[in-house]
């Protein structure tokens, strides 16, 4: 087996920036020919498990159009042979106003009618508005949709407060204070 | 007497009042005026109480014509931060939430103490909402402004406590100090603020903050005045669960010893970095007034800033827990995210917070074996300009509102005191200095402070725009 074969490479680097556009655009046409029309296609996106081209095409002509934009931090192509690849990527979104880290599997191969993605996989990484929705439903205080962000932001900024703090060795027998003398 | 009353501090009216000289008819009715003619500008009033002002003083006055001693501060106007009790008006805090609330039946204790002295209550002041701000801005009630530049913030959260005297409405006010609520405003309008030892002065019938940290103190344009305010202000109070149990000093009269004998040095180290240079100018301005040279350190302080930012994050938030439940979209834009925020600290951090707290005491107690009075900058710059969300530090850009505190917050967390003497440069505007004592050595501090106005090197001149007859 050949691994990377530039010409495969190449190619493979053209349908991922043809897809990348198509998706910045939200351009469903595009987006559609470029998976594999078949039922066996999959696509597991961030909150959706899609089985077949049917489901990924109603999926996309539904989905809200705007906030889409990613920027990509970290990209990578591995060719096997002439008629086949994976394209990992990692990016960064702003999802609500709040910057998540992102990253995306694409499986593609080569058929009769070109590049096709048959199986595809996004994911966001946990980030702190995963704990502020937590506990906020926890402790019963309804953060609303204005506050969401700023609220974010704050903790974000407590917990780096915090971080530095913890980081100090105290002593374990050290005891706070119950009413506090100076 | 009547034309010099805008001048008088405390001391000086309550001299003319106890000698008969003036009535205090005529020195709450010169201070309403006062009022009247500027506040409009200023905002530092949220309540004035005329008539029950008008009332009291001429109690003061036919207690004097009865020959009976009318007390220390017997005609002395004064106002306080609207988060102190005032039986019959509803204690704000700065929020409308709690403008609904009934009102109290007693004054707080601080305010109980001062009227019992002979004082005379003229109003409530505006503040930074539930006192969580550094500024003095209020989304409800407008921001107060700053005496010496009106486009500038007064800081807080003591807002109207401190512009107020500075415009010489009042000679007397009293605030609150969780991480620099005195210190603060006291630097940026000019005057002196004294933030007592915690536990020393009763926190009864104030509304809190942040009960492990919070403190009542006064302002003046004077350390005397604030040492004669001081002496009616502190000593035991049973009903106030953290109040100390030592009996109430009187520190007036130790003033005229000034530095002699103390031991004096200058914070080295997290106090000497992140503040713009007029900060670290007006430090070795008294420093070499003072002829020290010493620096000593205060080991972990960023830490110790971190910490109390923790606690302050999250006691204040568990505070306004149902409120923040039912409508958190009452609270000020300004304070509700960060309320909201510091009711999802984790406990760990918190506890870790208490504990770190215990261990640099003892440090600072060993600091203290070796010195007697510390000095740092209040703030790291002169007031910001209203609105100014950001702050240049060491060339770097960084959010002003919760910067502003990173040389008061780190004293307050072990509740040392703290006498913040006013520094005035021509064509500036003025700087504090903190003079930080050991636990319950006000009078250290005083007299220092005393020692240095004495000399014409801290002075708290009433702002220019306010003067009757204006300073060239």
């Amino acid at each position: 087996m050949q691994i990377d074969n530039p010409d495969v490479l190449d190619e493979l680097m053209a349908c991922h920036v043809e897809y990348e556009k198509a998706l910045m655009e939200n351009d469903v046409a595009t987006l559609d020919a470029l998976f594999w029309d078949s039922s066996l296609a999959v696509r597991y996106g961030v909150s959706e498990n899609l089985h077949g081209a049917a489901e990924i095409h109603a999926f996309r002509a539904a989905r809200p159009t705007a906030g889409l934009q990613r920027t990509i931090s970290w990209f990578k192509i591995t060719a096997f042979d002439e008629a086949s690849g994976v394209i990992n990527l990692e990016f960064v979104r702003v999802l609500e106003g709040v910057e998540r880290q992102g990253r995306q599997t694409q499986f593609w191969v080569r058929f009769a009618q070109g590049w096709k993605i048959v199986s595809a996989h996004v994911s966001l990484l946990p980030g702190p508005q995963t704990y502020v929705d937590a506990a906020a439903s926890r402790i019963g205080v309804p953060v609303h949709s204005g506050d969401r962000v700023a609220v974010i932001e704050d903790l974000s900024r407590i917990g780096t407060i915090a971080q530095f703090l913890m980081e100090f060795p105290l002593p374990q027998e050290v005891e706070a204070a119950p009413v506090f003398q100076p | 007497m009547t034309e010099d009353l805008e001048e008088a501090g405390t001391l000086s009216i309550a001299a003319a009042v106890r000698s008969r000289r003036i009535k205090a008819a005529e020195t709450a009715k010169a201070a309403l005026d006062r009022i009247r003619r500027h506040d409009g500008t200023l905002n530092c009033f949220t309540a004035v109480l005329a008539e029950q002002a008008m009332r009291q003083a001429a109690n003061v006055d036919s207690a004097i014509a009865r020959g009976e001693d009318p007390g220390p501060l017997a005609g002395v106007p004064f106002a306080v931060k609207n988060l102190l009790d005032i039986e019959g008006l509803p204690t704000l805090a700065g929020s409308v939430i709690r403008a609904e609330g009934s009102p109290p039946l007693e004054d707080a204790a601080a305010v109980a103490s001062l009227r019992k002295a002979g004082a005379i209550l003229v109003g409530a002041l505006n503040m930074d909402e539930f006192a969580y701000g550094f500024t003095g801005e209020n989304t409800h009630y407008k921001p107060t402004r700053n005496p010496h530049d009106l486009t500038r913030v007064s800081g807080g959260s003591s807002g109207g406590s401190a512009a107020s005297v500075a415009a010489g409405l009042v000679p007397l006010t009293l605030g609150s100090d969780t991480n620099g609520s005195i210190r603060v405003p006291s630097a940026f309008c000019g005057i002196f603020g004294l933030k007592p030892t915690y536990g020393r002065v009763s926190r009864r019938g104030a509304f809190l903050f942040v009960g492990s940290l919070d403190h009542i103190g006064p302002f003046a344009r004077s350390a005397k005045d604030l040492a004669a305010a001081f002496d009616v202000l502190n000593g035991p109070d049973s009903r106030d669960p953290v109040c100390s149990s030592r009996p109430a000093e009187s520190v007036s009269g130790s003033l005229p010893e000034g530095s002699d004998g103390l031991r004096l040095a200058v914070a080295g180290g997290y106090f000497m970095k992140h503040g713009e240079p007029a900060a670290f100018e007006a430090v070795s301005l008294v420093a070499r007034a003072l002829g020290t040279e010493r620096v000593v350190e205060l080991p972990e302080a960023a830490r110790a800033r971190a910490a109390a930012y923790l606690i302050t994050a999250s006691e204040g938030g568990s505070h306004h827990l149902p409120d923040l439940r039912s409508q958190a979209d009452r609270f000020d834009p300004l304070t509700r995210s960060r309320f909201l925020a510091g009711t999802l600290i984790p406990a760990a951090w918190v506890n870790f917070a208490q504990r770190f707290r215990t261990w640099y005491r003892e440090r600072l107690r060993e600091v203290f074996e070796h010195v007697d009075v510390i000095l740092a900058p209040a703030t790291p710059c002169p007031a910001i300009r209203i609105g100014q969300d950001t702050i240049v530090l060491d060339g770097k850009e960084m959010p002003s509102r919760p910067n502003i505190g990173i040389f008061s917050q780190p004293i307050s967390f072990v509740g040392l005191p703290v006498v913040t003497v006013p520094v005035h440069l021509p064509g500036r505007m003025p700087m504090g200095v903190q003079l930080i004592g050991a636990p319950y050595q006000e009078s250290k501090l005083l007299r220092v402070a005393w020692e240095l106005q004495s000399r014409g090197i801290v002075s708290a001149p009433i702002a220019n725009a306010f003067r009757s007859v204006s300073c060239p």
